[in-house]
């Protein structure tokens, strides 16, 4: 990150100054003056609590913001294109989202069209772009078999409520891999999923970064699960990011009060009092 | 039209005649058989009540999806349109219309299209509005699909559930309102009969011969009842087929 001079290569995306501000309702700024950087290949976790404003940071960064609802300012350095997050036509940003940003999002279910199959749901956006049908096929195929989908061809003639909760989500991930981006942002992919498949869907991802090279932003409310996966991490608070660094030093040594808060809020089996218990009557013994 | 008799064919029966086996619901003060000009009215009365629903559907629907999609200035003025339409007194519209174009079926028609087209963009807009909030549309938009894409194959489909209770609404109302327009010599025009006619024709007969007009009134409760149920039926039939683990 900018407090390591002269680490690694040129960034993949860079933001700078990211303010957003709901219209109407409260004065608060949602994101204030946030800056992220992700280098090629690397993972960079956004943590903090609900609120904190790092959804809508990973939502600027993509163009998902209706300008309706929401006033955005702020700059992004995008490979070798610069964008202004604020003033950006919607056209520029076709250009960009899907096929140089990829987003995968939270809840699977509520993100694929329900009265779509997966061919469809994989194969007409590629077809926006001028694809050829059966080149799209054959990607969308290859996509499910990235994401480690078995028996693809029936997937691909399923519609989204009749895949499990795992394999959704892997779907979610492939429709983000479609148009090649440079850059994921990974908006809490696996707080919907139980314990085993949240790991898988991790495990996933780190293979993808290399395999497609991407740039991730990790965002999750879960810093243990950041530390474990992300290289940088930034703490956000209150729409400021509060605290950014190696993911080491982020969590071995966190300087700000707020991020050991977080740290000590994981729940462990020792802090219940369970190991504290059994020592008691192991010393009393 | 119905078994042997024409529903104008006045000398069918005795003026008044009751009902018997000839004449199930007997005959009217014309002599035409009751129960043809009953079966003509109830196909007249939905034909209308249908055809209204599809038109003013079809042609609001897309408006109010694509205006609560699309944002901006289009929106606000499509939304001050309507409540500009909606400060105006129907039935003055109607009668505007009316003097316009004469009365007769196809203009009681074009004037409850007319007054239901804001009804269903305001409906569809709010109902397309909630979706337009929802991941799956972002993520649309996240992969390039074009904004009328959005529109039509994502949102359209998506609330085609609360379009079809509108539509099946919406004719049950219309039958109504052809009744009324009818009843008030504005809408189909006799000897062609449609449940309101039938109600306006026979009013002079309430005491003498109630049958006259409790035939007609209760098959129209019927059918505004029956729409309304097959709208409903038709809306978990399409449920069902969304979400099978709802069953």
């Amino acid at each position: 990150m900018s407090d390591v001079p002269g680490y690694g290569p040129q960034p993949a995306l860079e933001v700078h100054h990211v303010t957003v501000r709901y219209r109407g309702g409260s004065t608060a700024p949602a994101v204030l003056d946030a800056n992220l950087e992700v280098r090629p290949k690397e993972i960079v976790g956004v943590v903090g609590q609900s609120g904190s404003g790092k959804s809508t940071l990973g939502m600027a960064v993509a163009g998902l913001l209706d300008p309706r609802q929401c006033e955005v300012s702020g700059t992004m350095r995008l490979g070798d294109s610069t964008v202004d997050l604020g003033s950006t036509e919607n056209s520029v940003w076709e250009t960009l989202r899907g096929s140089r940003i990829g987003y995968v999002f939270q809840d699977a279910q509520a993100a694929l069209n329900p009265l779509l199959t997966i061919e469809q749901l994989l194969v007409q956006p590629q077809r926006h772009r001028g694809v050829d049908p059966s080149v799209a096929r054959s990607t969308a195929r290859d996509l499910l078999e990235a994401v480690e989908i078995p028996d693809v061809d029936r997937r691909l003639r399923q519609y989204p409520h009749e895949l499990s909760g795992g394999m959704k989500q892997r779907v979610v991930i492939a429709a983000a891999l479609m148009g090649k981006p440079s850059v994921l942002i990974a908006d809490e992919p696996t707080t919907a999923l139980d314990v085993t498949l949240q790991a898988q869907i991790i495990r996933l991802l780190k293979r993808l970064k290399d395999e497609f090279e991407l740039s991730i932003i990790f965002i999750s409310h879960d810093i243990d699960l950041v530390a474990d996966i992300a290289n940088h991490i930034v703490v956000m608070k209150d729409g400021i990011a509060i605290e950014a660094g190696s993911a080491n030093s982020v969590v071995g040594s966190p300087s700000h009060p707020y991020t050991s808060e977080l740290i000590r809020s994981i729940p462990r089996l020792e802090r219940i009092g369970f190991f504290e218990d059994r020592e008691y009557w192991s010393s009393h013994d | 039209m119905m078994g042997s008799y024409s529903y104008d064919d006045i000398g069918a029966g005795e003026r008044l005649a009751a009902p018997s086996s000839s004449h199930l619901l007997g005959v009217d003060s014309y002599g035409r058989d009751y129960l043809t000009r009953v079966a003509l009215g109830v196909l007249i009365s939905l034909g209308v009540g249908v055809l209204v629903a599809l038109l003013s559907i079809a042609i609001g629907a897309p408006i109010g999806v694509y205006s609560a999609i699309r944002g901006g200035w289009l929106d606000m003025s499509i939304g001050r349109t309507l409540e500009v339409l909606f400060a105006f007194p129907q039935i003055l519209l109607a009668l505007v219309l009316i003097t316009i174009l004469g009365s007769g079926i196809q203009t009681a028609m074009i004037v409850l299209v007319i007054i239901y087209i804001p009804i269903v963009v305001r409906y569809v807009r709010n109902v397309a509005l909630v979706e337009a909030n929802k991941d799956y549309l972002l993520s649309a938009q996240m992969y390039g699909s074009p904004r009328f894409r959005q529109c039509f194959v994502h949102v359209l489909p998506n609330v085609r559930g609360s379009i079809l209770v509108l539509a099946s609404s919406i004719a049950a109302f219309a039958m109504i309102a052809e009744a009324t327009l009818s009843y008030l010599g504005l809408g189909v025009r006799p000897p062609l009969p449609s449940l309101g006619i039938l109600l306006t024709e026979n009013q002079g007969f309430l005491s003498t011969e109630p049958r006259l007009i409790f035939f007609p009134a209760v098959v129209l409760v019927l059918l505004v009842i029956s729409v309304n149920q097959i709208g409903d039926a038709l809306v978990d039939k399409l449920d069902l087929k969304r979400n099978p683990v709802r069953a």
